[in-house]
């Protein structure tokens, strides 16, 4: 049961991974969209390491895929953090971001070099979890805290609908990391759900693009008909001013001449405004 | 022949104006359906009336004026000649009724040529 779910959760977060891939790369491009899409893709392969790990019995391939997982998860949190900050508009200091990524950093190094992995105590026989690991998901709850803080200064600064996702799904991340650092203090064999807490912002934030989509389709339709309605009223002028080129005399060439590129003028500006309709996408 | 010109646009009347007067032709114009009903008799005899849709906001339209047109017996040819797009609520009403045809503004005067050629 629970290895079917966390594989229909890494499913769902390539799915999302994909919807926001083809968002971000489509003109105009979205570095936003582009980051969250990385941010599933590399939530999808934890999610099968998480469901190997739960029927893995052995404690050699045990830590194997526990090493790879918490490289795995340091990619999602520092993935995370990158998403809120360009999301919310609301950059850490310089220090803080560098200190971030360094300590990311670090944490992937000794996970890769120690004999258990960053999770693990070594010294045990069997598979304890260390207090470096208990220190880094202590690290990654704050980090998850953060942007929980970022949502609610945005719901204090009037941008509700985003502060509101950023505190709904930064809550159920931050939810996730707490059960599983009380999972690894307890002693506990339950499986690890930090991934789910994602896959619960991804489905978040869809709601928030299908709200956004709307918006914009709304606004871009308004646009059009006011444009629709310039073009109409530019049309009686336009009469008038082709009225009067024609009843002006030409006594010379060069006023020939020049009465015929104001009449081209207004032939140019009877097809624009006659193409504007053609052209877009939404009917007024 | 006598051209009846119906817009609720002062200069484009005016100018229409000038315009048939230096054509050698007679028109009469007109803003709205009060003016067309007080020259009575001589929109009448005109042989040719271009209406322009929209004659303000809640005022008679230029489809008002047809149907009156229509009802005092005018024998006249009938245009309407609008600055609006083909997706206005009156240009498709009017591209429904019979033997009036609408053009999009701005007509060219070869075009006004045309439809004063008897």
């Amino acid at each position: 049961m629970t290895v079917t779910v966390l594989i229909m959760a890494a499913g769902v977060s390539l799915a999302s991974a994909l919807i926001h891939f083809t968002l971000g790369l489509h003109r105009p491009g979205s570095r936003q969209h582009v980051t969250f899409a990385l941010l599933m893709l590399a939530t999808c392969p934890f999610q099968l390491i998480v469901a190997r790990f739960t029927v893995t019995t052995s404690v050699a391939p045990a830590i194997t895929l526990s090493r790879a997982a918490v490289a795995n998860a340091i990619v999602m949190i520092a993935l995370f953090g990158a998403f809120v900050a360009q999301y919310s508009g609301m950059k850490p200091r310089r220090t803080v971001a560098w200190a971030f990524l360094a300590l990311s950093a670090v944490s992937l190094v000794y996970d890769l070099a120690a004999p258990r992995g960053l999770l693990y105590e070594p010294s045990t026989p069997s598979l304890t979890v260390s207090p470096i690991a208990l220190a880094w998901q202590a690290f990654n709850a704050l980090t998850v805290l953060w942007a929980t803080v970022v949502g609610a200064l945005l719901v204090r600064r009037g941008q509700r609908r985003k502060g509101v996702l950023l505190l709904l799904g930064g809550g159920s991340v931050l939810a996730t990391i707490v059960i599983d650092i009380v999972r690894n203090v307890l002693g506990r064999s339950w499986p690890y759900v930090g991934g789910f807490g994602l896959v619960v912002f991804s489905l978040l934030l869809a709601v928030d693009l299908a709200i956004n989509f709307r918006d914009n389709e709304q606004r871009l339709t308004e646009w059009v008909g006011t444009a629709i309605v310039l073009r109409d009223q530019l049309n009686t002028p336009l009469q008038t001013l082709r009225f009067g080129l024609a009843t002006m005399p030409a006594a010379n060439a060069a006023e020939h001449a020049r009465i015929q590129r104001l009449q081209r003028a207004v032939t140019r500006l009877r097809d624009l405004g006659r193409n504007l309709q053609a052209r877009g996408p939404f009917r007024a | 022949m006598t051209i009846l010109m119906v817009d609720d646009d002062v200069d484009l009347r005016a100018m229409f104006a000038e315009l048939m007067r230096s054509l050698n032709g007679d028109c009469i114009t007109a803003a709205s359906l009060g003016d067309v009903e007080r020259q009575r008799s001589t929109v009448l005899a005109c042989s040719l009336a271009i209406l322009d849709l929209n004659l303000g906001a809640n005022v008679p339209s230029g489809i008002d004026v047809y149907h009156w047109l229509l009802r005092a017996h005018f024998s006249g040819k009938i245009i309407f000649l609008t600055g609006y797009g083909p997706d206005d609520p009156l240009v498709q009403e009017a591209s429904r009724l019979p033997n009036a045809p609408t053009l999009s503004k701005p007509i060219d005067v070869d075009q006004l040529t045309e439809l004063t050629a008897p």
